[in-house]
């Protein structure tokens, strides 16, 4: 194993441009990016010599065809393709827009809106794409005019005399657009420039203590923040080799990921806090045979809430297997934020706390009563340098003291810019300001505490989003989703919310008003059955629970706006006007 | 396995993930009918490679998409295997 001598200072690169072409010229033959097949077998490698001979291939014929501050849709399966397309638009001063491939059955997915939201120039894509079996994907773009382009990581471009001018690139300069904020019918693009990138990545350093010599491992899609900045960003950022795996082969071959981390001795993998359950579900001794899993020393949960359980499950599990349970890691963040907001310390292994569950309910922090009472609830980390962080009354905007509830509040130089095109949610989001500081703040809509110490515990949020195994799902894009199987279902009559399983996992809800006059005309059965067909093509999430209501019954605001929150509260109490029973 | 013992063991499965009674898992209803959507299936995916000690794909579910199809299709396949 190369022993690397660790350079205190730390890294200041005008942009991710100047960066790569510093480690091109640095460490040329070290290997940048590696794709592991379903199996964990090495597919596809490029050291960063070779990323920046492609990625500036691309860069010219990007500057040819069109102009800088163009937008560029990058639609690829996980792949060190997608790599290349997006260091090409950053050398060109294009702005990337990664985007999830859309699904085959998804009519009506968030593809549409993103793309008239952000008007791209370029369409970038994988070869097997354009021409291969999902020829579906081009025919979704048959409305507008784009330029498409091809890209094929494998290609070598070492030999190409094209000397096209590249734009200078600087901090201030659009790096790319994150669409996981916003609905489908009113989707939102962070503003995410170099600069921001480099600050999150700088902070994510020194909070990871990663180094050269630190191997990522990663299956969560390059299109997702944790994935694209978290992961693939930061290994590049250190210098660092990073493999990627399909995350649809993750979830088919847990223990994949788990002997990729062993066989490229990976010190940092991030993952939702699921991932960890899936890990211990699909564990066998067989399996699991000859795992050392003893370099991994940064094991990230973040995404969605972290639960204690998940992880005392995971640690019994493998330390057996050298798996060191100090190497838990929760985080929290948002793409307003670039990506990390908090982050715990190296080797600390996680901190939890039992509160109160009446008194969490009131918003208050304090020991609870006895054991019903008690709730476990894990600290996500702490601010990172040069970030500060606020616990704000979200109703009368006051600062709050430590164990109070409130809303995040971040500051600092890795918060966006704001959204593309959107003025106004971006003042809503990421102007806010606290009385005698003139600082500007953004805005999470999670609510948490902050203890004594600074340690971030998350406890609730006040924007009415879904999070199910990682992904974030919108409830009015769920509940059109609904209203558009039939006549019968009530526009703007639906509510989607989620509530905690059995197993203390998020699932979901749909309650849904049903016509007047089709109330005893409907097979409730066979509605059922095709909500939830629509539901799980559309969003591929599973509407556990169905519930028809009569007409009116929805609780709503004087002006007609569905109360998620109430109709959420009378489901858990079975207080809701029912058609007839939830089926199943 | 026959296509009758596949069937069965999907049924039961569906009606694990789903957290439904068998009764109301219909061999001859479409998959994402019944609410399986595209991660759910991949957990039934692993439990019947285990079960066949078959390698199977994804699109196994979208080209036979009840239990009906995807019984038939896997005791052909299992047989195969076995032959």
């Amino acid at each position: 194993m190369r022993r690397v001598r660790v350079k205190l200072t730390p890294m200041s690169f005008s942009s991710l441009v100047a960066l790569l072409e510093h480690r091109a010229v640095s460490q040329p033959g070290d290997r940048a990016f590696v794709f592991l097949s379903d199996r964990g077998a090495r597919e596809a490698e490029l050291t960063f010599a070779q990323l920046h001979e492609r990625a500036r291939a691309l860069a010219r014929e990007l500057v040819q065809k069109g102009t800088p501050g163009d937008r560029a849709l990058l639609i690829f399966p996980q792949g060190l393709d997608f790599i290349v397309a997006l260091f090409g638009c950053l050398m060109a001063g294009v702005v990337s827009v990664p985007m999830m491939v859309p699904r085959r059955q998804s009519s009506r997915d968030s593809t549409a809106s993103i793309t008239t939201d952000c008007a791209p120039r370029f369409i970038l894509t994988s070869p097997l794409l354009m021409s291969g079996p999902r020829k579906d994907v081009a025919a979704r773009f048959a409305n507008g005019s784009y330029e498409w382009i091809a890209v094929d990581a494998m290609a070598d471009h070492s030999l190409g005399s094209d000397s096209t001018q590249l734009p200078p690139i600087g901090g201030e300069t659009i790096a790319f657009l994150q669409y996981t904020s916003g609905s489908t019918s009113d989707p939102k693009g962070v503003v995410v420039t170099h600069e921001n990138v480099l600050q999150n990545l700088e902070m994510i350093r020194l909070s990871f203590g990663a180094t050269q010599a630190s191997t990522f491992v990663s299956w969560i899609p390059l299109y997702h923040d944790m994935g694209l900045t978290l992961s693939a960003l930061e290994a590049f950022y250190v210098g660092a080799c990073c493999a990627l795996m399909a995350p649809a082969a993750f979830v088919q071959r847990p223990m994949v990921w788990l002997k990729a981390i062993h066989e490229y001795r990976g010190e940092i993998a991030c993952v939702p806090n699921f991932a960890f359950d899936l890990c211990v579900s699909r564990f066998s001794p067989e399996a699991a045979e000859g795992l050392d899993l003893s370099s991994w020393k940064v094991a990230v949960n973040a995404s969605e809430t972290v639960h204690a359980d998940t992880i005392e499950r995971f640690n019994r599990t493998f330390a057996p297997y050298g798996f060191d349970p100090r190497a838990i890691y929760p985080a929290y963040g948002m793409a307003e934020a670039t990506v990390m907001i908090s982050g715990s310390s190296r080797g600390a292994g996680h901190v939890t706390r039992a509160v109160s569950r009446s008194e969490l309910g009131n918003g208050g922090v304090c020991s609870p009563t006895g054991q019903a009472d008690s709730q476990i609830v894990v600290g996500c980390g702490r601010a990172l340098v040069g970030e500060r962080i606020a616990i704000v009354d979200p109703k009368n905007l006051d600062r709050l003291s430590a164990d109070q509830v409130g809303e995040v509040w971040v500051c600092g130089p890795h918060v966006a810019k704001g959204y593309w095109r959107n003025e106004v949610a971006a003042r809503e989001t990421f102007a806010a300001q606290i009385d005698g500081d003139p600082a500007c703040w953004l805005r999470t809509g999670d609510l948490a505490f902050l203890d004594d110490a600074g340690e971030l515990y998350i406890t609730g949020r006040i924007k009415e989003l879904v999070i199910i195994r990682g992904v974030n799902h919108y409830p009015q894009d769920i509940e059109r989703t609904v209203q558009n199987v039939d006549p019968a279902l009530r526009n703007n009559g639906g509510a989607a919310f989620s509530v905690p399983d059995e197993n203390g996992d998020e699932t979901l809800v749909v309650v849904q008003e049903v016509e007047r006059v089709y109330r005893r005309s409907i097979d409730i059965a066979d509605m059922v059955g095709r909500v939830r067909e629509a539901v799980a093509n559309e969003h591929e999430v599973f509407a556990r629970h169905v519930v028809l209501i009569r007409p009116g019954a929805l609780p709503k605001t004087t002006s007609g706006k569905v109360q998620r929150g109430v109709a959420r509260q009378l489901w858990l109490e079975n207080r809701l006007d029912l058609l007839t029973a939830d089926v199943a | 396995m026959t296509k009758e013992q596949i069937s069965a063991f999907c049924v039961d499965r569906i009606a694990d993930l789903l957290r439904i009674p068998k009764e109301v898992v219909d061999t001859q209803t479409k998959f994402s009918r019944l609410g399986l959507d595209s991660a759910t299936a991949v957990y039934l995916l692993m439990d019947l490679e285990e079960k066949l000690d078959l390698e199977l794909s994804p699109e196994a579910f979208y080209d036979h998409p009840t239990v009906d199809n995807l019984s038939d299709y896997l005791a052909g396949k299992h047989a195969a295997r076995a032959g």
